[in-house]
């Protein structure tokens, strides 16, 4: 929702560690977090704060074999957006997501799947590229459905 | 006809009055000050050697540099297990790159070879240089290692976010910090005007 970037952000997980000299720090252990609408779980969640200790961004990685998660309403008459990735990065300041690798992103009935999807989250802009190297079945793939279909 | 005393002896007279004024008044202090000392403690650690009220110890580490100070209203040794019991102690910490940290409690012990701090009650640790505050109920610190922890729930404060955990870690030389179990962390994000 267009409120969610000024909510507080909740975190649940099993342990934080924190290095103020590197300015980080991380969550780990079934990690789930919560702004407004937006949230997001994973093994791992790095937070970046910036000069003024606003988190500037969010970097999640999966584990245990399942990819990071991260959903949210874009607004309350539109249905929720959901992406995956081995790593979500979510840049708070722009609004922007990158699903990497093995990354999956179901927005309204649209689906997109490759080896990295960016989406702007009020812009509900999507891109989506394939792997450098040419990994078979990292390549973009989209289903957009029709809207009279629906 | 001979004055009644000579001034002679009149300065004697007067030398005479002002020392007994001045004993009488030493006096009078004497009493006034002697506050009756604090109950002896009973402690289960038996009798104390010395005990000291208005303290503040400062330790030297091997280079001569003060890097723990410990201030307390009543502190108390006990011989049979060399260990040193304070009221409300406030021990001021140095870590290695010359942060201070507060160290604080209801009460507190300093262990053998004064390494192992304990604070009991109200533990608090602050770092005010980056305003980090943990708030716990009891806390260890180390100092031969720098290593501050706790087993008692923890809540972990900057500025306004905070989060809690079931145990807390610190190694203050290194500027690290972790908590564990049940982790919850809150952090507003300053609204619009004030970014």
């Amino acid at each position: 929702l267009e409120s969610d970037a000024s909510q507080p952000i909740e975190i649940a997980a099993e342990q934080l560690d924190l290095d103020d000299n590197a300015g980080t720090a991380v969550y780990t252990g079934d990690v789930d977090m919560q702004q407004g609408s937006m949230q997001l779980t994973a093994a791992r969640v790095e937070i970046e704060r910036d000069a003024q200790g606003e988190v500037s961004t969010v970097t999640a990685h999966g584990g245990g074999g399942e990819r990071a998660y991260l959903e949210q309403q874009p607004a309350p008459d539109e249905p929720v957006a959901k992406g995956w990735g081995d790593t979500v990065i979510y840049h708070a300041a722009e609004r922007r997501v990158e699903l990497i690798d093995n990354a999956e992103l179901h927005q309204a009935r649209d689906t997109f799947n490759g080896a990295y999807v960016e989406y702007f989250l009020d812009r509900r802009q999507v891109q989506a590229r394939s792997a450098d190297d040419g990994d078979g079945d990292q390549r973009v793939r989209m289903t957009l459905t029709p809207r009279d279909s629906e | 006809m001979p004055t009644f005393l000579s001034s002679r002896k009149w300065a004697r007279v007067g030398l005479l009055l002002v020392l007994v004024a001045l004993g009488i008044g030493l006096a009078i202090v004497e009493q006034r000050d002697s506050s009756s000392p604090g109950p002896v403690p009973s402690d289960d650690a038996g009798e104390p050697d010395y005990y000291l009220e208005g303290v503040t110890m400062t330790r030297f580490n091997a280079q001569g540099i003060p890097h723990q100070t410990l201030k307390s209203p009543r502190l108390v040794h006990t011989p049979v297990d060399d260990i040193i019991r304070a009221d409300s102690p406030t021990a001021k910490v140095r870590d290695e790159a010359g942060r201070k940290w507060d160290i604080s409690g209801d009460k507190g012990s300093l262990g053998p070879q004064r390494d192992l701090l304990t604070l009991t009650g109200n533990a608090q640790l602050l770092q005010p240089e980056q305003g980090w505050r943990l708030d716990t109920d009891v806390l260890y610190y180390q100092s031969s290692d720098g290593h501050a922890w706790s087993d008692t729930e923890a809540v972990l404060r900057q500025h306004e976010q905070r989060v809690r955990g079931n145990r807390f870690d610190a190694w203050i030389d290194t500027d690290q910090a972790r908590l564990s179990g049940d982790v919850r962390g809150h952090h507003p994000q300053p609204a619009e005007d004030e970014s």
